[in-house]
């Protein structure tokens, strides 16, 4: 009865979602909602699962890795034509995140680990920056991976950003049990054998993947947003953790789309108007909890 | 010991007659050493230069100028500039400007300073356009004649040199405004770069996907160009070449999608002088003036009254405050 109650519900979130999306893009420009949406639904699905893994501070940091490697595959792709920008951002973003994922390993203390790479990323992070905008051409846009440019992507961008969401959403979806577990005692899923190393690699992979893939379209400063604040507004307002998927999923989603809708309107950046709207719930959160 | 002795004496009475010999030969050298701040501009003044000018560019070719710094090799080439040539507007040009007089003793010509130049409106922030205010013609006769006028004054000798040189471009610059077939049309530009290099053949900017140099867009403007390509208000799109930026792809794709005829643009800051940019432009002009239908009058403007804005505002903000409402709910419940 209980199994059945949880499907329904998922087929109603998915339907409205399905319906939001279909009636914004007779609104306003079908692959602008869908970009947004696809956004918004990979970094809902994450971010509770960085809440639970209290992983904040990592996830935070994420976005550091990949603007380097987003930057450093400018010329990697042009030098070395064997794979396109993405795939070498994809490639080093995996690989930087894999670095702080050994540190921690390796027994250093997780928020060490971060820090120390935050320090890496950010200084490496400017060298590459000027080095790609004193000897790559114009086309090198570094501004559209600080800001975002959801509206200048194509349909291979959606292709590509749909292909990594469908990636998330199914590892999400079927390690979240063992995620969530992680978090709350970590040494008693040791003892009952689950196999760690595994979900830490699968975690790390995660934050590596979602931050590089999405990097151009949703940009550096707005990432930090979209990991942290739907699961911030989700454990606020939330008993339990299916109810904490759904509502980090949903209002990740709501704030994109009323983003994007007031960004058309008042003739601002989709990425602005999309933090705010999901800065407005997390107080609309906190101030419900203040209030019961 | 002696001997010694005498051979280190040859050698460093060797090596000071070599450095004063070469000190005086620089003294009496008269030859120009001009920096330009954007590499294209090489293309444009190096045709005046008299024999024994030297010219460099601070930004290297193929990068954009508008994120350059300065390195140290450059500031060692502005201090030994006698004329630098600045478009004025990038962040690095005004650290040059705020270095003249102290370490830069050469004469710095800022070009949108230049007298009579025409610095046109950005036409979607209402400001001064300064992206290569000289891809206009006639701004680019006026450089030409000024840039000439202050080498002469730099370096006497060669003044008819440099006077001829200006009157043989001048004189195809001028000829190419006259043979060119003028247009009366409403546009859309991929960037403000393209403005001047189009506004003289009556082809009028009213769009443009990105507003200024790294300012991202808004889906509202995109929305007001496709609405204007529908109601046939834009006639042509102006597109900057090679389109390898992700604004001028999107423009290039809603061109083809609504039929509207596009000219491209060679890049301001691509290679080539501005003369032979214009004549690129001056031919695709000459066969595009036939798909290109006239008008007299402006249409109507097709942007949303303000009243529309507000409602479509509005919605998207009742949604957010109803969906506030229910986290602010279920946060009450837990």
């Amino acid at each position: 009865m209980r199994a059945l109650h949880d499907i329904s519900k998922t087929l109603t979130l998915l339907f409205a979602l399905t319906l939001a999306i279909l009636i914004s893009s007779m609104i306003t420009n079908l692959k602008w909602v869908l970009v947004m949406s696809i956004a918004a639904l990979t970094y809902g699905l994450l971010s509770p699962i960085v809440a639970a893994r209290r992983l904040y501070f990592l996830a935070s940091v994420s976005p550091h890795s990949a603007l380097l490697a987003a930057v450093l595959a400018i010329p990697l792709a042009r030098i070395f034509s064997i794979a396109n920008e993405n795939i070498w951002a994809i490639v080093l973003g995996l690989f930087l995140t894999y670095i702080v994922g050994y540190m921690i390993h390796k027994g250093i203390d997780t928020d060490t680990a971060t820090a120390t790479f935050v320090a890496f990323t950010a200084s490496a992070s400017v060298m590459a920056i000027y080095y790609v905008l004193t000897s790559f051409p114009l086309e090198a846009s570094i501004w559209a991976i600080i800001v975002g440019d959801p509206l200048l992507a194509g349909w291979n961008d959606v292709a590509y950003a749909s292909i990594v969401m469908i990636f998330t959403a199914l590892t999400v979806l079927l390690t979240c049990r063992e995620q969530i577990c992680l978090g709350i005692d970590r040494d008693y899923v040791k003892l009952a054998g689950v196999r760690v190393k595994i979900y830490d690699w699968i975690m790390f992979t995660l934050l590596g993947l979602t931050t590089v893939a999405l990097i151009r379209i949703v940009g550096f400063v707005l990432e930090h947003v979209l990991i942290l604040l739907p699961a911030a507004i989700a454990t606020t307002a939330s008993k339990s953790a299916k109810d904490a998927m759904y509502l980090s999923t949903l209002s990740s989603f709501v704030a994109s789309i009323l983003g994007l809708h007031l960004a058309i309107a008042l003739g601002l950046a989709p990425a602005g108007t999309t933090g705010l709207s999901l800065l407005t719930l997390y107080i609309f959160a906190l101030l419900g909890r203040m209030w019961k | 010991m002696n001997f010694k002795a005498y051979i280190v004496f040859i050698i460093l009475t060797s090596l000071m007659i070599t450095f004063l010999a070469i000190g005086i030969v620089d003294a009496l050298n008269d030859s120009l050493y001009i920096v330009v701040t954007f590499p294209n501009l090489i293309y444009d003044v190096k045709p005046f230069l008299c024999s024994g000018d030297y010219i460099v560019s601070i930004a290297p070719v193929g990068v954009d100028p508008h994120e350059y710094q300065l390195t140290p090799t450059n500031v060692e080439d502005l201090r030994k500039a006698d004329i630098i040539v600045s478009t004025g507007h990038a962040p690095f040009e005004k650290n040059i400007e705020e270095m003249v007089g102290k370490e830069i003793k050469g004469e710095l010509l800022i070009i949108p300073k230049i007298p009579n130049i025409r610095i046109l409106a950005n036409p979607a922030t209402g400001k001064p356009n300064y992206h290569m205010p000289i891809y206009d013609p006639n701004n680019y006769i006026l450089f030409i004649k000024y840039i000439s006028e202050v080498l002469a004054h730099k370096r006497p000798e060669c003044a008819n040199h440099y006077y001829e040189r200006a009157r043989d471009i001048v004189d195809k610059i001028s000829s190419l405004i006259n043979h060119t077939p003028k247009v009366n049309v409403v546009a859309v530009a991929d960037t403000p770069t393209t403005q001047y290099a189009v506004s003289w053949i009556g082809i009028r900017i009213k769009y443009l996907m990105i507003k200024e140099h790294e300012v991202p867009v808004s889906p509202k403007d995109v929305e007001s160009i496709v609405e204007a390509m529908k109601n046939g208000e834009i006639k042509l799109a102006i597109i900057n070449n090679p389109p390898t930026a992700r604004a001028s792809e999107s423009l290039k794709e809603l061109a083809e999608k609504y039929s509207v005829p596009i000219l491209y643009v060679p890049s301001p800051i691509g290679e080539g002088s501005i003369l032979n940019k214009l004549t690129i432009i001056s031919n695709q002009i000459s066969n595009l003036s036939m798909e290109i239908p006239e008008e007299t009058a402006l249409l109507e403007q097709s942007q949303s009254t303000v009243g529309k804005n507000v409602v479509t505002a509005l919605l998207p903000l009742l949604l957010l405050i109803v969906v506030g409402l229910f986290i602010f709910t279920k946060a009450r419940g837990v």
